[in-house]
């Protein structure tokens, strides 16, 4: 149905609605797909600290240990792991939220199937591609910042920090395109593998995570500069 | 809806407000310190020249300005109760439209999946086919009962409640609603455990009592981490029956007890068991036992496991209470 190198993802399913949850899992098995189930937030760090999966379906509203807190505890410990948020909530701010935290897309309840068989899709490809292209060690400095693309990690002076994947996709294809007008529409489409009417408010966002690790002050970037009505540009000559 | 905008606004509102509450103050001090000076001076100039000024007046003056002053304190701090109320209210009725809308969407997000389940693959055999059905049955069920128990709301709150209501056998009409909600959530009887016998009759409506008693049981089972299990003793007094739930779950903080009926109220806090609710359902029950002319109390164990729920429901007698005939001839 899919791939071959999608076929042996192990996902797991943070999810308390057993009725729901029942469907979700029948589903990804039928795409081949592993699932492991667990309903709750504390029994899904416990799991997770004994194994790690391909990508997280994850719940916000869950007992014990919310989908926040999760995500932001995965996201401590395992930067690569993908997560996919469910929201039944339709807030923008914790949708908002929930990307600012770590996850790396979210789909709000009710959903259609093949959306979220898709979305499911390219977050895998996605962290394949990310995988295979990253082998070799890959390194980039601007300003005082140096990156390293294969491990994720960061140098800003003295500071340490690591990116998620997500992140370094990101910052790697602005880099690429250095000096160039890149549209949020190409960014989606390119970075995320989203295509068609999506929300653009994702990108946004994810550029506001890499302006508050690598400009001195988020609101005047120096980097990452927005063009109104137009998209995004990286440029590493300071002005 | 914009409540979050709301909150920002009434809170920029409250500051201001209170800003222009202290300037009035300052300007009221001001004043009563000045005829306290005058004051002051007048009786200086009383003593150096044996002249008499008369004072009467000023002391007057700073009485009407001591009073003045606690007047608008007073009214400063009433207005501020109300606008704090407000303002909770506002955040309760965001959490409602917030939980509310979680109760609705997640059984809709079932059946949309189970839905594009059935319309997606061919090779499902009919008895996944009917458990599919099955499980949305389910989820229509849950959205019924939500919609209804906000329809229920209305009802209650325009005091023109639809319910019918009929002399029972306390102990009858009792243990037959509590067999049919023992059979609906699939539990023993030894899971929902019955002690005590009424002889007296009560006038109600079946189906209110059983909307009663389905809620209660509702939160015994979210908030229990075991199996839930609920002991109900029946027990009667010349004037009044009370049946009192008691169940072995999470319990509520002593704080809480009395906040629990509260419309759109909501325990905060370390997440428990559960997620479900609107924050309606004791609110629902305090008004089904309040239109029987009942009351409900909260209360914790003395082991503090679990919470009890006592319900005292009037006893019917011929010729007394004209309040119990009174819900007879409602209709």
């Amino acid at each position: 149905m899919t791939d071959l190198i999608l076929d042996k993802a192990y996902i797991l399913l943070v999810e308390d609605e057993e009725i729901l949850a029942e469907g979700i899992r029948f589903n990804l098995k039928k795409n081949g797909y592993a699932v492991d189930w667990v309903k709750d937030g504390r029994a899904a760090l416990e799991v997770l600290s004994e194994r790690n999966f391909d990508l997280i379906l994850l719940d916000i509203m869950i007992p014990y240990v919310d989908g926040f807190e999760v995500a932001q505890q995965i996201r401590e410990s395992s930067p690569l792991m993908p997560i996919l948020m469910l929201t039944a909530r339709t807030a923008v701010q914790d949708r908002v939220r929930g990307l600012e935290i770590g996850a790396d897309d979210y789909l709000t309840k009710p959903f259609h199937l093949e959306e979220l068989l898709a979305r499911i899709r390219a977050m895998l490809r996605r962290r394949d591609w990310y995988r295979n292209t990253h082998q070799v060690t890959n390194i980039y400095r601007f300003g005082i910042h140096e990156i390293n693309f294969s491990s994720l990690t960061c140098k800003s002076g003295d500071q340490k920090f690591r990116l998620t994947q997500q992140e370094a996709m990101l910052l790697k294809y602005l880099i690429t395109h250095k000096n160039r007008i890149v549209t949020r529409q190409e960014l989606l489409e390119n970075v995320w593998n989203i295509i068609g009417e999506v929300e653009t408010r994702t990108v946004d966002i994810f550029i506001a995570r890499l302006r508050k690790y690598f400009e001195v002050n988020p609101k005047k970037p120096v980097y990452i500069k927005s063009v109104r009505s137009a998209g995004y540009m990286f440029s590493d000559v300071e002005e | 809806m914009g409540a979050m905008t709301n909150r920002y606004s009434l809170a920029k509102y409250i500051v201001i407000f209170v800003l222009v509450q202290l300037a009035w103050l300052a300007v009221m001090g001001l004043w009563i310190a000045r005829y306290v000076t005058n004051h002051l001076v007048f009786k200086e100039i009383d003593q150096r020249y044996a002249i008499h000024i008369s004072t009467g007046g000023e002391v007057a003056m700073l009485v009407i300005g001591l009073v003045l002053i606690v007047a608008t304190l007073a009214g400063i701090s009433v207005i501020f109760r109300y606008l704090n109320f407000h303002f909770r209210q506002t955040r309760m009725y965001d959490n409602f439209i917030s939980s509310i809308t979680h109760e609705l969407k997640t059984p809709l997000a079932s059946i949309q999946l189970y839905l594009d389940t059935i319309a997606s693959y061919q090779d499902i055999n009919p008895q996944q086919t009917a458990r599919f059905i099955d499980q949305m049955r389910k989820e229509t069920v849950r959205l019924n009962k939500m919609l209804n128990s906000i329809l229920e709301i209305g009802q209650i709150e325009s005091k023109h409640a639809y319910y019918h209501c009929a002399i029972y056998e306390a102990d009858e009409v009792l243990r037959s609603v509590l067999d049919d909600l023992r059979a609906q959530y699939g539990l023993t009887s030894k899971q929902i455990h019955i002690s005590g016998q009424i002889s007296a009759q009560i006038v109600v409506d079946r189906d209110a009592i059983r909307l009663l008693f389905e809620n209660l049981f509702d939160n015994s089972q979210k908030y229990s981490e075991q199996p839930v299990q609920i002991d109900i003793a029946l027990t009667e007094t010349a004037k009044k029956i009370a049946v009192t739930c008691r169940d072995y779950g999470v319990g509520v903080p002593k704080s809480q007890l009395k906040k629990i009926f509260k419309k759109f109220h909501r325990i905060t806090g370390p997440q428990g068991p559960s997620v479900r609710g609107t924050g309606l359902g004791l609110y629902l029950v305090k008004g089904i036992v309040g239109f029987h002319h009942g009351r409900i109390r909260a209360l914790i164990p003395d082991d503090a496991k679990g919470l009890i729920f006592q319900i005292e429901l009037p006893v019917y007698q011929i010729g007394h209470k004209t309040y119990l005939n009174k819900l007879l001839k409602d209709r």
